[in-house]
């Protein structure tokens, strides 16, 4: 029931990001594909953010986003592709491009970082693709 | 269920190993300025930010509840607005725990939808957020509060009502601010007041009402907010290693609270 307006959310997102948009089913794909991981953090008590980033990664470059992050919480930021073949990663910045110590998981397509500011801010996350392919990809947000 | 739980021990234990094996570099400075604002993704939730308070005391929720619902508007832009910051309540009262304010919110927030001839949109969740506060299952709540805030804005999107979209966002930020920024004043430690720290989200609002049609931005209630925003933004930017100060976080809260009395009030 929750999730029910995922077409609709992720097509009015899309159009929002300069990473190149993705098609609806490739978005949905890769959403599916990051909520599964991201299922691992609910268990621990995280709660999943509605909203969703798709689009496509830029050719060799990363795609940056800014995330207001609170000091407190936890949050794990959790990536996908439909890309099979890729090795994705996700990595968190301060707002200035320093990386911060968070902590990584990967596994071929599917990708997720995890951190617990000690200051509230921006900050950066950072998506991006062991070959420098452009591929689609959906990124989701969890916080407790 | 087991599995699940398995899986989600194996990889935090997997996130741990490959911490310390990572070694990232920072980012060039076309790549920080270059990174994207987002609204559904850069700007924090009532639910994270009642949820950052909550760990540092006990807040009493239930004691920012209005005393009287909004006055209807007729003005769509008003309404958006006046939408925005009910979906906050619902976050409160949820936070609250608080079954009937939960209720009555979601009838104040079906009302609304349906003066912006979105009421189908929200029916189904409306029943949902009912069943929520019965069964007091708060974080489905929140999710549920957020699928709407989704929901609605896609149809606002697809109406080519995208401006609506900027005004119950911008409204249901400035309440869910409004109300963090009461428990602040009411409870200051340097150590909460560095949690509101927000740089740049008054910023990219002001932005976005700045490129409203001109109908729209020359609204008495939007002018006002406009021109207050500035001044709500310098408090949340400012350093980390500097909150503001007591005496600066009663001021944020008079202006916050000035512009939900304005959301609030009559049209004229």
């Amino acid at each position: 029931m929750i999730r029910t307006s995922l077409i609709a959310s992720l097509l009015a997102l899309a159009g929002t990001s300069f990473a190149g948009p993705a098609s609806g089913d490739a978005a949905v794909t890769c959403r599916r594909a990051a909520l599964d991981l991201a299922g691992a953090w609910a268990n621990d008590g995280f709660r999943l953010r509605e909203n969703s980033w798709a689009g496509t990664l830029p050719a060799g470059k990363p795609a940056l986003a800014r995330v207001n992050l609170l000091a407190g919480n936890r949050y794990w930021f959790t990536a996908a592709t439909n890309a099979a073949s890729t090795t994705l990663a996700v990595q968190i910045y301060t707002g200035r491009g320093e990386p911060v110590a968070a902590g990584t998981h990967r596994d071929g397509p599917v990708a997720a970082a995890g951190f617990a500011p000690a200051a509230s801010g921006t900050y950066i996350v950072a998506i991006s693709e062991s070959r420098g392919t452009p591929v689609p990809f959906c990124l989701v947000h969890s916080y407790k | 269920m087991f599995r699940r739980v398995r899986l989600s021990a194996l990889l935090v234990l997997a996130a741990c190993v490959s911490a310390a094996a990572d070694a990232p570099q920072p980012l060039s400075e076309e790549e920080v300025r270059g990174a994207e604002f987002l609204e559904g993704l850069s700007i924090p939730t009532p639910g994270e930010i009642f949820a950052a308070f909550g760990k540092i005391g006990k807040p009493d929720w239930a004691a920012f509840f209005r005393k009287h619902p909004p006055t209807p508007h007729t003005s769509r832009p008003l309404i958006a607005l006046s939408l925005g910051t009910r979906i906050a309540d619902g976050f409160l009262a949820a936070e609250a725990q608080d079954r009937q304010q939960a209720k009555n919110v979601s009838t104040e927030i079906k009302l609304l939808a349906k003066s912006l001839g979105l009421e189908q949109e929200f029916m189904v969740r409306s029943n949902s957020i009912a069943d929520f506060a019965d069964s007091r299952r708060w974080d489905s709540l929140d999710e549920e509060l957020e699928a709407v805030q989704a929901e609605l804005a896609a149809a606002m999107a697809g109406r080519n009502d995208a401006e609506l979209v900027t005004l119950m966002s911008l409204g249901c930020w400035l309440r869910t601010v409004d109300i963090a920024g009461a428990q602040l004043a009411a409870n200051y430690t340097p150590e909460a007041a560095g949690i509101l720290r927000q740089p740049a989200v008054a910023e990219f609002f002001a932005a976005r009402l700045d490129a409203l049609p001109a109908k729209i931005k020359t609204l008495p209630v939007v002018a006002e907010i406009q021109r207050r925003l500035p001044a709500l933004g310098a408090t949340l930017s400012l350093p980390a290693e500097s909150p503001p100060s007591a005496e600066a976080v009663n001021g944020m809260h008079a202006l916050l609270a000035g512009m939900i009395s304005l959301i609030a009030a009559p049209e004229k």
